[in-house]
């Protein structure tokens, strides 16, 4: 029995003879390989997991499926917090709601689908601290998509894509193939609380800008 | 996965040199290439790229490795700290 590699971590091989009387052994990692493994063996390549832009664009769908429900919960509570202002017409609500709107897109913009893309490239190892970085350059684009809206409010808006986009690209870690869960749980003790501290200032800074 | 690497000096593999027989299967299973064999030893190669995944702890035959295996996944993570979440799920 030829076994692929990445089943290893479920499979003590030696036990396959006695439970099943087959020899077994660990081909590659991918079907792919087994023509060039069968001829000539196993080599590190075909023993190597990858993660190529080819690989992190095909999760990203996943991770878009997956944030679905919770865009949803973000976009409500977007809504009420667009409640409250010092102007309450229909109209003031609107534009409100439409700033949270842009600013939730944009930070679930930057970090499910830009930063798997540009993970290599990005200057941090931390995911939180990159995700926060794309947010911050994407929120950037705010006070040119809505103009009329308070400064606070701007920054309140901005500072929830920042929060955004650092938990979309720290929960990217389980889409990945090499992150360790010591790591990621070292990240996260330190990374969440931060992120809770962002959305809560980001609701504040929010909500007194719509009463300037 | 050279230019893949998250936190250093975290990982919990442990490899004790006196216990390995260099069979190999270690080199075998790792998708990280930690380790190698050289005059019938395994040695850590790179220990910084181990991920936990566990499949050299399981199948060295004389437990010369130990490992927590896990999986690096934030929400999988989230959900055991949770105490309202019997048996974490995986998406």
């Amino acid at each position: 029995m030829i076994l692929p590699q990445l089943g290893a971590n479920g499979t003590r091989i030696r036990d396959i003879r006695s439970a099943t009387g087959f020899s077994a052994e660990f081909g590659p990692i991918r079907a792919m390989d087994l023509p060039r493994y069968l001829d000539h063996g196993a080599d590190d390549a075909m023993r190597m997991v990858t993660f190529t832009l080819k690989e992190r664009a095909e999760v990203i769908p996943v991770e878009v499926v997956l944030g679905c429900m919770p865009l949803l919960w973000a976009l409500l509570a977007a809504l009420a917090a667009s409640l409250v202002g010092a102007d309450m017409s229909w109209a003031a609500i609107g534009g409100r709601w439409l700033l949270t709107a842009s600013a939730t897109g944009l930070g679930v913009l930057a970090g499910t689908v830009l930063f798997p893309l540009l993970l290599p490239w990005l200057p941090t190892r931390s995911f939180s601290l990159g995700g926060a970085a794309l947010g911050l350059a994407a929120g950037m684009l705010l006070p040119t998509l809505h103009s009329e809206a308070k400064a606070l409010s701007l920054v309140g808006a901005g500072l929830w894509t920042v929060a955004l986009a650092s938990w979309q690209a720290l929960n990217f870690t389980g889409s990945t193939p090499y992150t360790a869960p010591s790591g990621v749980e070292k990240e996260m003790r330190r990374a969440i609380p931060l992120q809770a501290i962002g959305v809560l200032l980001a609701a504040v800074l929010f909500v007194w800008g719509n009463f300037q | 996965m050279k230019n893949f690497r998250h936190l250093e000096n975290v990982a919990s593999l442990v490899y004790n040199q006196d216990a390995c027989v260099g069979c190999g299967l270690c080199v075998t299973v790792c998708p990280h290439r930690v380790f190698t064999v050289e005059n019938g030893k395994a040695r850590l190669l790179d220990r910084e790229a181990c991920m936990e995944c566990g499949a050299c702890a399981l199948n060295c035959p004389t437990q010369a490795i130990t490992v927590t295996p896990g999986v690096g996944c934030a929400s999988l993570i989230i959900q055991t700290w949770l105490p309202w979440k019997r048996g974490a799920r995986c998406c």
